[in-house]
C-alpha cells in the first residue's frame, strides 16, 4: 500500500502520514491526554503447554494445533484474588511513577473480560483498590460484557473525561482478569492459550511516553450471545477476523493514516494464523505485527494491552512511531487504538474543557 | 448542563416467597463460581457446594428460573421503544449497568440491547463494581458521549439484576434485594418536547467502608451507609438556596431499620412516597424507580416535583441526584413517556439555573 499524504499548510511541501496524522487539527478534542506509564503483572511460574497439557489430559492433537498457531506459554493465579493481582501491578506502577501521582487520579476505570473474575456482590473491586491506595476518584467504573475490546474503551472514556476536567491530572485504567473452569476453559479457539493477570495505566496531560491518537469501534451485536452454542462459536470463528479485518479499513479510513506505516501493530494474544491472514489481506509487512507474546506469555484478556506496550509498544513510540492495538472479542465487539509519540506535533489547545455535570463530594 | 429523560420504565417481576438468605438455585448457571478460583468471587461465608441457606420466608420479586436479568432488562427497553419507535433511531448511546452477574455468562447484554433496538450507537457499554451507583455513574457519562453534541441524540440507560445462588439476596437486618430492572431514554440538555424528567445535578462519592457485608454487625453498616447518603446529599444540595430545600422531596434505597427516613431526618428533606414493595430493594434499579415515583407523584399533584435521589452500597460508593419530574408525562405499561409539549421549558428554579 503506498503512502498517503496531505499537503502541508505551512510550506506547501507534502506532509508525511504521520504528520497529519499528529497535526492538532487531526485530532479529536481529547488529544492533550496519553500514557504516562503502565505496568502488568502475571502471576506464578511460566508454564508450558506441553507439560501441562499432559497434566491436564489435553488431547495431544490439540496441543499440537496450538503450537502449530503459535502459542506455548501462559500464566496462572494459584490463590490470588483480582485485588491480588492488580495491587501486584499498581505497585509496579508506583514504582515507576510515583504512589501518590497514582493515589492521586481523579478517574479510575477498570475493564474485565471474564465474567466472574470480579469479587462478589455487594462487595466492589474499585472500592478495594480505593481503599488499599487510598483513592478519592471523582468517577470510577469498571467496563463489562466487551471483553478484550473493554481497555480501548476504558482508556477511551479516561481520556474523554480527563480532557475535559481542566482540575484532573491523572487518571487509572487497571484491567484485571482470571481464567475459571476447567483446563479446557484455558484454550481459545485451538489457537490461544489464556494467562490470568492484571495492568495499570496511568493517564495524564504532561509526562506522557504517548498521546491517546483516534479510535475506531465496530460492533457485531448480532454475536452478543457469545461461543454459547456450537452454531456461536462457528458464527464467531467464521466473521471474527471479517470483521477485524473491518475494523482496520474503518480506522485507516477514519485517520488517513495507512496501516502499513504504523510502526507496531499489537493484537491480542491469541489467533496468530487469523492476524497473519488479516494482515496479507490489508498488504501489512507480517513483520509489522507484534506476535512474540502469543508464545511467551499468553492471552490475558483486557491486560493485554499494558502487556504489548510494555513488551514492544513503548520502544516503538519512542523511535517515534506510532502504534495501533487492536482490542475483538467473541461478542461482536471490536476496538482500534492509535497511540502516537509524544514528541513530534506541537501541543494542543487544552482550553475550553467540556463543563461536567458530575461532581466529587468534598 | 442538565440530562433531559424523555421516557422511564421499571420493570418488576411478581413477588414470591422465598426460604434462602442466598438468590435463586440455578444449578447450571454459576458453577464455576464454587470451583477453586472461585472463592474469591463469591462470598466467603458460603461454603463450596452450598446453594441454599435458609431463612425464615420472605417475600421479594424474583424472577422465573429461565429468565436472565438480560431478558428482564431487553424486556423493559423494549416497552420504552415500543412507546416511541421513532426514538430508538435517534439511540447513539447504550449504558447498561448490573450489580450482578451475566446469568448468560458468556454474553453481552449491552450489545444484546444494540443488537435487538438499536442502529449502531456511537458509544455501547455495561458498567460494573459500583453496585446501585451504576445509573448515576452512567447518567454522569453522557456529557462525554461522543453523540452529545448531537441535539437530536439520545441515549438508553439501563439497569438490570437478578439475584443467583451463591450471593446474598438478603442479609438480615441491612437489606433485601428484589429482582428488578429498568430503564430510561435521555437527551442531552435541556427539556426537550416530550421531556418527563430533568436531571440538574449528579453527585458521586466513593468513601469506602472497609466493612464485610457478611459479617460485620448491620448497624454499622447501616451507620455507613446514612452518613455517606447524608454527606453525599447535603453536597449535592450546597447551591440549592433554603428557602428552595423546603420543596425538595427525598427517595432512595430501601435499606432495613427505616434507614431512608433516618436519612431524611439528616438531611430535612419529606420522604417521597414509594410504589414499589416496601422493604426491598431494588439494587441497580434503584435510582431509576425513585424518579418514576417522583414522575408519578407529579402526575397526582399535577405539579413538577422537585426530588433529591440518593443510593450508597455497602462497599462505599454513593451518589445523589437533584430530579425535575414532570407532571405531563403519559402511563405506559411499566413507565411514563412525554406528551408532546410544545416549547422546551427549563423548571429549574434561577439559582439551579445559574449553578449548572
Amino acid at each position: 500500500m503506498g503512502a498517503r499524504t496531505r499537503p502541508g499548510h505551512e510550506t506547501g511541501r507534502e506532509r508525511s502520514p504521520l504528520e497529519a496524522l499528529m497535526a492538532p487539527q487531526a485530532l479529536s478534542p481529547v488529544n492533550p491526554v496519553g500514557i504516562v506509564a503502565a505496568a502488568y503483572h502475571l502471576p506464578g511460574e511460566r508454564r508450558d503447554i506441553v507439560e501441562w497439557g499432559a497434566e491436564q489430559d489435553i488431547p495431544a492433537q490439540l496441543i499440537e494445533t496450538l503450537l502449530a498457531n503459535g502459542c506455548r506459554y501462559f500464566y496462572a493465579s494459584e490463590n490470588e484474588s483480582d485485588l491480588d493481582l492488580l495491587a501486584v501491578a499498581l505497585d509496579g506502577l508506583a514504582a515507576q511513577s510515583g504512589r501518590q501521582r497514582v493515589a492521586s487520579a481523579t478517574y479510575v476505570l477498570h475493564a474485565h473480560t471474564q465474567n466472574f473474575s470480579v469479587p462478589p456482590a455487594p462487595t466492589s473491586l474499585l472500592a478495594a483498590v480505593a481503599k488499599a491506595y487510598g483513592m478519592q476518584p471523582r468517577l470510577c467504573f469498571s467496563i463489562e460484557q466487551l471483553a478484550c475490546s473493554g481497555t480501548v474503551a476504558a482508556i477511551d472514556w479516561a481520556t474523554r473525561l480527563l480532557a475535559a476536567d481542566p482540575d484532573a491530572e491523572h487518571a487509572l485504567v487497571l484491567t484485571s482478569d482470571r481464567v475459571f473452569g476447567n483446563a479446557t476453559y484455558r484454550i481459545y479457539h485451538q489457537s490461544g492459550v489464556q494467562s490470568d493477570g492484571a495492568s495499570a495505566i496511568l493517564l495524564g496531560k504532561t509526562g506522557t511516553t504517548c498521546r491517546i491518537g483516534p479510535i475506531t469501534y465496530r460492533n457485531a451485536p448480532e454475536l452478543h450471545m457469545g461461543p454459547s452454542t456450537p452454531a456461536n462459536e462457528r458464527a464467531i470463528a467464521q466473521t471474527s477476523w471479517l470483521h477485524t479485518k473491518r475494523l482496520f479499513q474503518e480506522h485507516q479510513a477514519a485517520i488517513g493514516f495507512p496501516l502499513a506505516e504504523y510502526g507496531q501493530i499489537l493484537p491480542i494474544n491469541a489467533y496468530r494464523p487469523n492476524w497473519n491472514l488479516i494482515a496479507k489481506a490489508l498488504s501489512v509487512p507480517p513483520e509489522r505485527l507484534f506476535l512474540d507474546n502469543i508464545r511467551d506469555r499468553g492471552h490475558a484478556c483486557c491486560t493485554d494491552l499494558a502487556m504489548n506496550l510494555v513488551d514492544r509498544g513503548f520502544d516503538v513510540l519512542g523511535q517515534g512511531k506510532p502504534v495501533l492495538y487492536c482490542g475483538r472479542s467473541n461478542i461482536g465487539a471490536y476496538a482500534a487504538l492509535t497511540l502516537l509519540p509524544p514528541a513530534m506535533a506541537e501541543q494542543p489547545d487544552r482550553s475550553a474543557p467540556e463543563p461536567v455535570t458530575c461532581e466529587v463530594m468534598q | 448542563m442538565t440530562l433531559a429523560l424523555t421516557a422511564i420504565g421499571v420493570r418488576l417481576p411478581p413477588s414470591r416467597v422465598s426460604a434462602s438468605f442466598l438468590g435463586a438455585a440455578i444449578s447450571s448457571a454459576y458453577l464455576p463460581l464454587y470451583a477453586k478460583a472461585g472463592a474469591h468471587s463469591r462470598p466467603h461465608t458460603v461454603r463450596r457446594g452450598v446453594m441454599s441457606l435458609s431463612s425464615p420466608p420472605y417475600e421479594a420479586p424474583i424472577l422465573d428460573q429461565a429468565e436472565s436479568c438480560e431478558d428482564a432488562a431487553s424486556a423493559i427497553v423494549g416497552e420504552l421503544v415500543s412507546a416511541d419507535p421513532s426514538a430508538a433511531l435517534r439511540v447513539r448511546s447504550v449504558l447498561h449497568v448490573q450489580c450482578t452477574l451475566n446469568q448468560q455468562v458468556l454474553g453481552s447484554a449491552c450489545l444484546r440491547l444494540v443488537h435487538s433496538y438499536f442502529k449502531q450507537p456511537a458509544d455501547v457499554l455495561a458498567i460494573g463494581q459500583l453496585g446501585t451507583v451504576g445509573v448515576p455513574t452512567a447518567l454522569a457519562l453522557l456529557p462525554h458521549a461522543r453523540s452529545h453534541d448531537d441535539a437530536a441524540a439520545l441515549a438508553c440507560v439501563s439497569a438490570s439484576d437478578k439475584w443467583v445462588a451463591p450471593f446474598y439476596r438478603r442479609i438480615p437486618g441491612l437489606v433485601t434485594y428484589g429482582d428488578a430492572a429498568a430503564a430510561c431514554l435521555v437527551a442531552p440538555a435541556g427539556l426537550p418536547r416530550g421531556g418527563i424528567a430533568v436531571i440538574e445535578r449528579i453527585m458521586t462519592s466513593c468513601q469506602p467502608s472497609g466493612l464485610d457485608p457478611w459479617v460485620d454487625p448491620a448497624d454499622r453498616h447501616l451507620d455507613h451507609l446514612h452518613d455517606h447518603a447524608r454527606d453525599c446529599i447535603e453536597t449535592l444540595l450546597r447551591p440549592v438556596p433554603t428557602d428552595e430545600r423546603r420543596h425538595l422531596r427525598l427517595a432512595g434505597d430501601d435499606y432495613a431499620e427505616g434507614l431512608g427516613a433516618r436519612v431524611a431526618r439528616s438531611v430535612g428533606l419529606e420522604p417521597l412516597a414509594r410504589s414499589f414493595p416496601a422493604g426491598v430493594h431494588l439494587a441497580s434499579a434503584s435510582p431509576l424507580a425513585a424518579i418514576a415515583d417522583g414522575i408519578a407523584s407529579a402526575q397526582r399533584e399535577r405539579s413538577a416535583c422537585r426530588l433529591v435521589v440518593w443510593t450508597a452500597t455497602m462497599a462505599g460508593h454513593a451518589a445523589a441526584l437533584l430530579v425535575t419530574c414532570e407532571p405531563s408525562a403519559r402511563r405506559i405499561p411499566g413507565g411514563w413517556v412525554g406528551q408532546d409539549t410544545d416549547e422546551t421549558t427549563d423548571r429549574r428554579s434561577p439559582a439551579m439555573a445559574d449553578a449548572c
